[in-house]
């Protein structure tokens, strides 16, 4: 079966001061009809970088390779006509920032209503209870009233729920949300991942959901791809990634979650932070910051490889990592948070 | 930990005016803080957590008097600096810190951040002059920076290098309290783990206290020794972090940890959730009775008339009607079962 979304080989570069920068590098990703891609990775992964891509968002002054398949056809190459009349009705994005998204001059009920009529045309009435509709949905309470309300006068929980309202009201097949709960309580959280989930059963929605969290994902996703420095370098199911990841980065970002449930043993925080990205980097990019690093790894690139059925590793000792570090008596385990340097 | 008390807060309300019309007039009073009474001990890391507007960074900033109480005292080491003056808060100041949430905005961005930090020094007058940068050295090798970064300038840093220099600038008054307001909520959930090991470790070097403000339950439960959850400005539990986050004895407490994601899929979709209904009531027209009644599914009639006030338990203290019949059911949850 084709997939919804397939991205072969993306690459994205920008211009800046200080050469190039290789934000995305090879990047694959398919996400299936139905299904919740999770896309995890830290600041300057390029996660952001490749949702904006699929949704045609990228300055122009990005240099693009590669393919973003949407049913078949490439995103990329499409007529920008036709590209933008599936924004919307096909594909929609949930941006982590609200305020900047939401017109401050225009009701909450008018802007919803604006992207019905443009998409499926019909009467400012019904394209008005469209609206309340979606709202009601996302759980706004007291929606008869508050379609009339401007972005300023809800919350930030309850604007974050108005742009999923705002995505979701010409019910797309695809959902890309980034960071949308970033900012938000855990119990605005907790709402909105409940939401989603509930949304993508009755629609049989699919998504891409952008996070730095771990957490947030376990009770979302299907399919989990661990984004570093630009590149993936872990993906699998849900349950594989965290029950046996297969990548020290992976690892590593679960040690470094604080658990409800566990005693308070030391929290394995990942040392240093990530390369500069306008440099070329021989071999694997996480090296540098990897307890498992060997002369090989600073040598050559690991490739992203299947080690069983659809779970893959772009790390050279995947194999070794369930059994552990070996201890080594010259090298400690874990290296000690060290000195940083850019 | 000793009954060294550090910092004490009694009866402690900060309610802010709302003002109307062309006048300008009082049409009434958000209270932010609500008659809170706390003590931190010394040595001692309590973690405050809440919603957003339940009053979390109000309260840090009344017990460093950065704001001034509308009511209640607060103490410090002995000395009250509700309407302290000047000289005695000129004294009082270095000696409490404040490290901020957003490491972007807190920090000069037209001055390097060797300059940040030596500005706290000269500006508090600590050591000779030419001794000065020597120190801001040795509290980047405390912060576990390395020295050479005194020349950056703010946007050359990572957030969690820049976090660290927040942390240092707050250190170089040499101070016993810290408070950490939502310190690690900008920054990634890998950094955030060397952030609060930082803060954990630099307790133990220095004997520090903090009042470490998230709204992150599970990470309070991590470094805080002890958690107090506060909802619309009052404090509904306080206890050991283990047990707030294992026994709590509040529905709001458990609330939150219900929402707290577990890196566990099975487990996680699996769980059944206490799942807040309605939205947080506005702390200008707290809800009568108990704030917490309008969103609590197990509210009854006495919650939507009769406050309840914080009774002291077995380790701890909690302000709910119902606590006692609900300690079995609010176990369940928590542990998802």
């Amino acid at each position: 079966m084709t997939p919804l979304l397939d991205i072969t080989d993306l690459s994205i570069r920008f211009r800046t001061d200080d050469g190039e920068l290789r934000a995305v590098d090879g990047v694959s990703l398919q996400v299936a009809e139905g299904e919740v891609l999770g896309v995890v990775g830290e600041s300057g992964s390029g996660k952001s970088v490749t949702a904006l891509t699929v949704m045609g968002l990228l300055a122009g002054d990005a240099a693009v390779t590669g393919q973003v398949r949407y049913r078949g056809a490439d995103l990329l190459t499409m007529d920008p006509t036709k590209r933008r009349a599936l924004c919307g009705p096909e594909l929609a994005m949930v941006y982590q920032d609200s305020m900047a998204v939401l017109n401050p001059t225009m009701t909450v009920g008018r802007q919803i209503a604006m992207v019905v009529r443009h998409h499926r045309g019909g009467t400012k009435k019904a394209a008005m209870e469209r609206a309340a509709e979606m709202l009601d949905l996302v759980g706004i309470p007291d929606v008869r009233a508050r379609v009339a309300d401007y972005p300023h006068q809800f919350s930030g929980g309850q604007r974050q729920r108005i742009l999923i309202a705002l995505a979701l009201c010409c019910e797309p097949r695809l959902l890309i949300a980034d960071e949308p709960t970033t900012a938000l309580d855990v119990t605005v959280q907790a709402q909105i991942v409940e939401l989603v989930r509930k949304l993508r059963s009755e629609l049989g929605m699919a998504v891409v959901w952008v996070t730095h969290d771990l957490g947030v994902l376990a009770g979302l996703a299907d399919s989990v791809a661990v984004m570093y420095a630009g590149r993936v370098v872990e993906r699998g199911p849900v349950d594989t990634i965290y029950a046996g990841p297969r990548h020290p980065y992976t690892e590593g970002l679960l040690r470094s979650l604080p658990r409800l449930d566990a005693a308070g043993e030391r929290l394995t925080a990942i040392p240093g932070g990530l390369p500069d990205l306008t440099q070329p980097i021989p071999g694997c990019a996480f090296s540098p910051r990897c307890g498992w690093s060997t002369e090989h790894c600073t040598e050559e690139r690991p490739d992203l490889h299947e080690i069983e059925t659809l779970h893959a590793s772009a790390c050279f000792r995947a194999a070794e990592l369930p059994a552990g570090l070996p201890a080594d008596p010259d090298e400690p385990a874990v290296r000690p948070v060290e000195v940083m340097h850019r | 930990m000793t009954d060294d008390v550090l910092v004490r807060a009694s009866g402690v309300g900060k309610h802010f005016p709302v003002r109307r019309g062309v006048l300008r007039r009082t049409a009434g009073a958000v209270r932010a803080v609500d008659g809170v009474d706390l003590d931190i001990h010394r040595g001692e890391i309590v973690g405050l957590v809440g919603e957003s507007g339940s009053g979390k960074s109000t309260l840090g900033r009344v017990l460093l008097r950065l704001l001034e109480p509308t009511a209640g005292a607060v103490t410090f080491d002995g000395t009250d600096l509700t309407g302290a003056d000047r000289h005695v808060l000129r004294r009082v100041r270095p000696r409490m810190q404040m490290v901020f949430q957003d490491p972007y905005s807190s920090l000069n961005p037209w001055m390097t951040v060797g300059a940040t930090v030596r500005e706290a020094l000269d500006v508090n007058g600590i050591g000779a002059q030419a001794g000065r940068d020597r120190r801001v050295g040795e509290l980047f090798d405390l912060v576990r920076l390395d020295r050479r970064m005194v020349e950056r300038m703010p946007h050359e840093l990572s957030g969690g290098q820049r976090q660290r220099v927040g942390i240092a600038r707050a250190l170089a008054t040499e101070p016993e309290f810290v408070v950490a307001d939502e310190a690690i909520a900008a920054l990634d959930v890998s950094v955030q783990a060397q952030i609060v090991n930082l803060l954990r470790d630099l307790r133990a070097e220095l004997g520090l206290t903090y009042l470490f403000i998230t709204h992150d339950l599970a990470m309070a439960r991590y470094l805080c020794d002890r958690i107090a959850v506060l909802q619309l400005g009052r404090i509904v539990e306080i206890g050991p972090a283990a047990d707030v986050a294992e026994r709590p004895r509040h529905p709001y407490t458990a609330a939150l940890l219900s929402a707290v994601p577990l890196p566990d899929p099975p487990r996680e979709r699996a769980r059944t959730r206490l799942v807040l209904s309605g939205e947080l009531p506005s702390p200008a027209a707290p809800p009568p009775g108990c704030r917490f009644h309008t969103r609590c599914p197990f509210a009854t009639d006495v919650c939507r008339t009769q406050e309840p006030v914080l009774t002291s338990e077995s380790s701890g203290a909690v302000a709910c009607h119902h606590h006692n019949e609900l300690a079995a059911e609010l176990h369940a949850i928590t542990t998802g079962s």
